[in-house]
């Protein structure tokens, strides 16, 4: 894949990418915008390559997950080094629906694999075959992690309702 | 509620998250020409632990300086009081080792005389092993 096609790729699939960071950032904005720039560096410095394993898209949320997983270890080490310097930064909740503010804490709930699965199958209309490619788990772990957290976040929502 | 309608009303909620997230998404242009701020951080935390170190550094070299200097011109250097008087505490027992002859415990005895020929290297002494038995 040329840069060229590599940069085209990624302005098609930015909007989606800014979501799905979102999502392994804790809907924390600032986290999500770091983690999405820091993916793109990887990707068109050569640091992350495509091999075409998988589709493009499976790619790029497969770097954007990693990179979020690194960037929550370092805050981690840094909160430890630095205990009061860094707040915790709350997740942006401004303009959000009380329907969307209750989801979002029903989600929350659940176990990170459990989350992920069902953000990247509801919300990115993949099939548990590129979820778990993306997640680089195999597709009986997705299966098992869709069902339970389907399962849980159910039970959670019925309790609200 | 049944379970075809709980699975539309989650992916009717994610849905809703979505797109609020991708609508909200900043331009793609603007994201990658923005300093990077792992970078960025990364040198301020640098800085910080540099400065840290100067700091602790500083008052190191501080105390040590000071310390020397307080000895060297602080006056004389007093005892506490409790310390002489043990310097200087004696046994009121001490008379009774005082006997007759004590003093040649105190002293180093002198075995040969100056005269004597042992002492004497022109004239080294003679053995006298198996000689005259």
């Amino acid at each position: 894949m040329t840069p060229a096609e590599t940069s085209a790729e990624i302005e098609k699939l930015h909007a989606a990418g800014f979501a799905w960071s979102m999502a392994c950032c804790g809907r924390n904005r600032e986290g999500a915008e770091d983690v999405l720039q820091a993916s793109y560096l990887k990707i068109l410095d050569g640091r992350a390559r495509f091999a075409g394993r998988s589709s493009f898209k499976t790619f790029l949320f497969g770097v954007i997950r990693r990179t979020a997983a690194e960037q929550r270890r370092r805050t981690a080490i840094r909160r430890v080094i630095f205990a009061s310097a860094i707040p915790a930064q709350p997740p942006a909740g401004e303009g959000a629906s009380v329907d969307r503010l209750a989801f979002r804490s029903a989600l929350a709930r659940l176990a990170r694999r459990q989350r992920e699965v069902l953000e990247l199958v509801f919300s990115m209309g993949m099939t548990l075959q590129e979820a778990s490619e993306t997640l680089s788990i195999s597709v009986g772990s997705a299966r098992v992690h869709y069902d339970r957290g389907k399962k849980r976040l159910a039970a959670v929502l019925k309790r609200r309702s | 509620m049944r379970s075809e309608d709980l699975d539309r009303e989650i992916a009717r909620l994610f849905d809703e998250e979505r797109r609020a997230d991708e609508a909200s998404a900043p331009a793609l242009r603007e994201l990658l020409a923005r300093p990077n701020s792992r970078r960025t951080s990364w040198k301020r935390g640098i800085g910080r632990i540099a400065l840290a170190t100067a700091a602790a550094a500083a008052a190191t070299a501080g105390v040590l300086l000071l310390r020397p200097a307080h000895h060297r011109d602080g006056g004389p250097v007093t005892e506490p009081p409790a310390a002489s008087q043990l310097a200087s505490w004696k046994a009121p027992t001490d008379a009774l080792l005082r006997t007759p002859g004590s003093e040649l415990w105190t002293r180093v005895p002198i075995l040969v005389s100056r005269s004597s020929p042992v002492l004497d290297p022109a004239h080294p002494a003679q053995t006298t092993k198996g000689v005259g038995e």
